[in-house]
This record gives C-alpha cells, structure tokens and sequence, in this order.
C-alpha cells in the first residue's frame, strides 16, 4: 500500500515535468511546427544530395600532337559521356591551369608533339593529366578513372583483347550494384537522430535557469531523478515521432528496403535516442547560457556524427587518433547497427554488443547528468 | 563615442561568458585540428585480405604490388566462409582471391582473380576497385611487355596542382574553418538580440536615449571583431603552424573576404532573429539554414556529384563564394583580380538579406 502511493507519486511528478513541456511546446506555435520539419528537411536534402561519387567531371585537352591517333584517344574521353564531361580544347598548359583556377574544369589532358611517333617506334609515350588538387578526394577518383582509360587504350593499340585477358571481377559483397543511396540514407538515422534530440534536450534545463523558473524546481519537493527523467522523456517522444517519420520517408520516398529485425531496431533506436538526449541534457545541466548550450552541443554533436560515425569515411581506415575517437562516439556502434538492418543482414551476436555499448553509454551520461545537476544555486 | 562603448560591452559580455568563449575558442583551434587530421576521404590504409588458392611466386608477387600509405595488407585467409565474417565485421575493405590457375594461366598472358568488396564502405570501396584495377592492369603490362617485345607503352603522369600528394588535411581544414564560420555568424547575432528581448533590456533601451538600430549595429561590430579574430589564430595558428598547411595568398585579403562573408550570413541571422522568439526556435532556425548552407556549397560533397538542380541551387549558397575564393586565396594563392567577382557576389546576395533583417527587426522590437 505504502509503496503503491509512493510510486504513484513518483509517476505523477514526472507526468507533470512532462505536461508542462508539452504545454510549453503547444503553444508556441513556431517551435511545435519547426521541431519537427528540421529532421523532415535533412532527410530530404541529404537524402537526395550526399552523392559521394564522382560523374560528369568537366575536361579540357592541349593535342600538341593533332594526330589520328590522339584524337582517338581523345575521342575516348569524350565519348564516356558518363564520367567526363568535354569542355573544349586548350592552346597552352597556362590556359588549363587558368581554367582550373576558375573551377570550369577539373583536369587537363596534354599529348605531346611525339605521341603517335614514339608509340610507331614501341617507345613509351608520355600523357601528362594536370588535375585540379582543391578537392583531394574528387582528385584521386579523376586519377583512377584517367589512368583505367589510358590503360585500356594502352592495351587496344597493342592489340591485346582485354575482355579474355585481363579479368577482374569485383563484387560488392551487401550491396550489389554499390548503390551510395543505400547506404547514405539510411545512415541518416545515426546523424539525424544524435543531432536533433541532443539540441532540443540542451535547452530543456538552461532555458529554466535563463528565465529564472528553475527555482521553482529548487524549492518544490520533485527528487532530481524525477525532474531530468520527466525532461528526458518529452524530448524522446519527440524523437520517437521524428524517427518514425524518417523511418517511414527511407522505406517509401527512397525506396531502400529494411531487410533487418524490425523490433529489435525499434528498441536500439530507442537507446541511442536515450544517449543523445541525455547528451542534451548533460550540457543543459552545466551551462549556464541557452547560446553557449547551442554551440556547445554544436560542436559536441555535429562533427562526431558525420565525420566519426562511419557515414563519410569507414571506421576501419581510419588513422589511429580517428580510429579511437570513433570508438568513443555513440554514433559509431549505431551506425553498425544501421547497416546491419539495411545492407549487411542481422548478425545477433554483434547486435547485442553494439546495443549493450549503448545503454553503458545511457547509464554513463545520466548517471553523469544526475551528479552534476544541483538542486541550488552554484 | 557611445557606440564603441557598445560594442566594448558586447565584446566584455562575450567573454565573461565562459562556457561560451570555451567553445568558441575550441571551434577555432581543436575543432578544425581534429576535423583536419582524423579523417582522411582519400583511400589510405585500406585493410585487405587475400584468400590465396593458388600460392605461387606470382600470387605473392602481384599481392606485394599494394602497398601503404594506400593499403594495409593484414594476412591471408584460408576458408571462403572467412570472407563474409570479415566484412561483416569491418574488419577489411576488401578481399582478394586469386584462383588456382593463377600463375599458369599468367604464362598465357592471362591474368584472372576476383575482389570481395565490403559494399557498406561504398566510397572506399569505390575507390579501392579504381587503384588496385589499374596497379593491376599496370602488373600485366609489365608482364606482357616482358613476353611481347614489339609494345607501345603509354605513361601516365600525373601533376595534381596546389596539393600534390592529395593530402585531405587541406581540405578538410579549410571546409571545417569555413564551417565554424557559419555556424558562428549564424547562431551568435541572432542568440545575443533574443536574449535581450528574453531578459526584457529592450523595454529599458526604449526608454533611453540609445536606439535600438545602434544597439544592434554594435552587437554585429562586436560579432565580426570576435570572428575575424577568430579566424585569424586559425589560420595562422592551426592551419599553417600545427597542420603545415601551405598559405600562400594574401592574409589580408582572406579577411575582407570573410568579412563579406559575414556581412551576408548576418544578414540571415538577423532574419532568424526577426522571426524568432525563444531561443528554442533560434537553434532550430539555425539549423534549418546552415544544412542547406553547407550542403549546397560542395564543402562536402564535390559539386559534379549533385542532382542537377542542386547543382543550379549552390548559386543561392553564400557559403559557395566564399568556399570557392577563400580556396583560391589560401590554397592558391590567387589575389584580389580573381576575387573581386565573388566579394562582389557576396555583397550583392547580402545587401538585401540585411536590409530584410534590420527592417523585419525593428518590426518586431
């Protein structure tokens, strides 16, 4: 009986954390729409945007040797519509460089004036490829795509069939035709769900110490635990609407099936959204400021989530430094999870590690939000 | 007089708020330090196994042809069952697997192996299949040049200007930089006049005899001080002393040029904090114009690689101008004949966002 009422109270002060912030958000009428037509609006931006591979890259070309064989080299270039994109010929290297300075192309091919004789006299003929170097990884992928089409056209004049010669067979082993979109939008979920929930719980608590209600809180008889879960609990169920709303946009708009364990998902996403918000959270309790609450979860959530989380570069070539850091972000181990569900198939043994990781990082930052947060005024 | 006092309170309320000025410094110099040096688009260590059928002189020979900084060669395997734990894992890039046949089929001039690649990893993947294609199309025309005597050889110079080991640090350095700028001209301007509207200062500046226009003009003189100044220590500080990142054009320049980089995202920050009223809706305000902002710049993604109306959208991105003349002058080195057009570009997108904002505020003040 005794521990019925308690318990009763304790559910009715975290109800009533949790009314006040809904109330708060109706009624401002800015806020209730915009909280959830951000998450809606990188979706789709990044969904349809964040192609990583290189096509329709813009050239020029500097014949010194005007003969048919350069040209037919040339022709080469231009006819693969796909990859290179022909802007006109040049008169002098300094006029590529030019070019390149004005970002209207990305490299420049120069064929020397004795191209075709030293390839008559089976000598080693020089093509020279000034590539523009701003952009290190579009440079590389120009390096690779120029030097398979010399290399093939190398074996073409020396008469060497390629195709029952040389055979390379490449198979992308979880994603056939290696499709970017797969993985691009799915990987959303990881940055989409660490960044918004982080925001919008940073500013649950500060925002009371800024207006000065927060005393409310000091004097009235809610135990800690009662008031940050309360918080915590809004801005996950806010989340919750977002995740099922992005959910449901890469299921149909993109059209990327969802091959994994559907309530197992559910219930990772669930942690990971508990991690992020408590991130929020974490800031909220020891800042002092809403602005410094924004940059300072800027800079604790943004860059992680894109650049260590395995969404633009692979975890496993990362440098050392990188390669530690991405352990110590949360993003990192849902992102595993992502892709086990989209592209990889469930392995049930690395999905409870990943999950497990998770909840320590759960426990760890609420634990750490519980001792910081201080019923009076520091 | 009184409005350089102004800005000498915004300037003292700016660092008396310590959280803040923590983090701001931090964006300036750790923020771009670890962004610049942690990551790396390009392919370098890729980690990959080979499942070797055939283990000849050649299979070995053709396997030591992949070496670092590009690869990580980690061992061989020996069960085809391994492969798919091992991407599964993450543990490789890719796996090669050379036949049995391999060296006798070589003696032919036939050159037959296959890879595995992890398709999660899809930009690595992609470039891992480009740069171990063509080292091994280069292996075979070795090989078959040996064999065959009359061969015509073409090589392939390559010359990749301003960065010639394609070193990501460049970039990257400079897109975070430009970044935190961003971020930074977005949220500062807007946070500080909702604040004061929160904390009820505006009722009070009504009553005296400052105006609220010049209130505001000295928060924005403050912001772009604390910004370039800012910007200043990155550049010379982490850029060019920790991340050896070669600076070759004019400083000075650099500097106008953010500063009119400023002026036209201020411009937009002011809008922000015309529509907004709590600082809820300024972080999701913010958010909601920097994505597009960096998105459509191509500081992340190279521009060919877009949708076509993306591609035609970056015009609208400030950050686009700024991008594309701040690499010029940094990592060109280029000076004011070529940059003049993209001040001008700037100038001209943020006059009217500015005439916007200041107009919209004293609306709404």
């Amino acid at each position: 009986m005794f521990l019925s009422t308690t318990q009763n109270k304790f559910l009715k002060k975290i109800k009533a954390i949790y009314l006040k912030e809904l109330k708060e958000l109706k009624r401002d009428k800015i806020s209730r729409i915009i909280v959830f037509v951000v998450p809606f609006v990188m979706m789709i931006i990044f969904g349809y945007g964040m192609a990583l591979d290189v096509k329709h890259i813009p050239f020029t070309v500097l014949d010194e040797d005007k003969t048919s064989l350069s040209r037919e080299l040339i022709y080469k270039f231009i006819n693969n519509k796909e990859y290179f994109n022909f802007y006109k010929y040049s008169n002098s290297q300094n006029e590529i460089i030019n070019l390149i300075d004005k970002n209207i192309i990305r490299f420049g091919l120069v064929i020397p004036s004795n191209f075709t004789e030293r390839l008559k006299n089976r000598k080693t003929a020089k093509v020279q490829v000034l590539i523009d170097g701003v952009f290190p990884y579009r440079a590389d992928v120009i390096k690779s795509y120029v030097t398979s089409m010399i290399n093939s056209f190398t074996l073409e004049i020396n008469n060497i069939d390629l195709s029952s010669n040389l055979k390379i067979n490449v198979r992308y082993w979880f994603n056939e035709n290696l499709e970017n979109i797969k993985l691009t939008t799915s990987g959303l979920l990881a940055i989409i769900l660490f960044i918004n929930p982080a925001i919008f719980a940073s500013l649950l608590i500060v925002k009371e110490k800024e207006y000065g209600s927060i005393y409310n809180i000091y004097t009235s008889s809610i135990s800690k635990f009662e008031y940050l879960f309360g918080k915590q609990l809004f801005a996950v169920s806010v989340s919750i609407i977002n995740f099922i709303v992005e959910f449901l946009l890469i299921k149909y708009l993109f059209g990327i099936p969802f091959k994994g364990n559907l309530p197992l998902f559910i219930l990772s996403t669930f942690l990971y959204i508990l991690v992020s918000t408590s991130l929020g959270l974490l800031m909220s309790t020891f800042l002092k400021t809403q602005v410094s609450a924004i940059v300072g979860i800027s800079v604790i959530a943004i860059i992680p989530a894109f650049l260590y989380s395995g969404y633009l570069v692979p975890v496993s070539s990362m440098s050392k430094e990188a390669f530690i850091q991405a352990h110590i972000y949360p993003t990192f181990y849902y992102m595993n999870i992502i892709k086990m569900n989209y592209l990889k198939g469930v392995n049930i043994n690395l999905y409870t590690l990943n999950s497990i990781i998770l909840l320590v990082f759960y426990i760890i930052l609420f634990s750490l939000t519980y001792l910081l947060f201080k019923k009076k005024e520091r | 007089m009184k409005f350089l006092y102004l800005v000498k309170k915004e300037l003292l309320l700016f660092v008396r708020n310590k959280g803040l000025l923590l983090f701001v410094l931090y964006l300036f110099t750790g923020d771009i330090y670890i962004a610049a040096n942690g990551i790396d688009l390009s392919l370098k260590h890729a980690k990959f196994y080979t499942l070797d059928y055939d283990m000849s002189y050649e299979s070995r020979d053709i396997v030591s042809k992949l070496v670092p900084p590009w690869f990580d060669f980690k061992g061989y395997i020996t069960d085809s069952k391994e492969i798919e734990s091992y991407l599964m894992r993450d543990k490789a890039v890719g796996i090669i697997v050379i036949p049995e046949d391999f060296s006798e089929k070589l003696k032919e001039n036939k050159l037959d192996l296959a890879f595995f690649l992890n398709g999660a990893d899809a930009s690595t993947g992609y470039l891992f299949a480009g740069y171990t294609g063509s080292i091994i199309t280069d292996y075979y025309l070795e090989k078959v040049k040996n064999y065959q005597r009359n061969f015509s050889k073409i090589d392939l110079r390559n010359r990749v200007l301003y960065n010639p080991n394609t070193e990501s640090k460049y970039f990257l350095g400079l897109s975070e930089l430009f970044s935190v700028i961003t971020l930074l001209v977005l949220i500062l301007p807007a946070a500080s006049i909702i604040r004061e509207k929160d904390e009820g200062n505006i009722e009070m500046i009504l009553i005296s005899p400052l105006s609220i226009r010049k209130l505001i003009a000295a928060k924005l003189v403050a912001m772009t001080i604390i910004i370039l100044l800012g910007t200043t220590i990155s550049v010379n500080l982490i850029l060019k002393t920790v991340l050896h990142i070669p600076v070759r054009g004019n400083q000075l320049l650099f500097l106008i040029l953010t500063a009119g980089y400023i002026f036209t995202t201020m411009g937009l920050s002011l809008f922000i904090a015309s529509i907004s009223s709590n600082m809820l809706q300024v972080s999701q305000l913010a958010i909601l114009f920097l994505l597009p902002i960096l998105f459509l710049s191509g500081s992340w993604t190279p521009y060919e690689s877009m949708p076509l109306i993306f591609q035609k959208l970056t015009y609208l991105s400030p950050l686009k101008y700024y991008l594309d003349a701040g690499y010029a002058i940094i990592i060109k080195g280029l000076d004011f004949s070529f940059v003049w057009f993209y001040i001008l570009m700037m100038f001209l997108m943020g006059l009217p966002l500015f005439i916007f904002g200041t107009f919209f505020i004293n609306k709404k003040l």
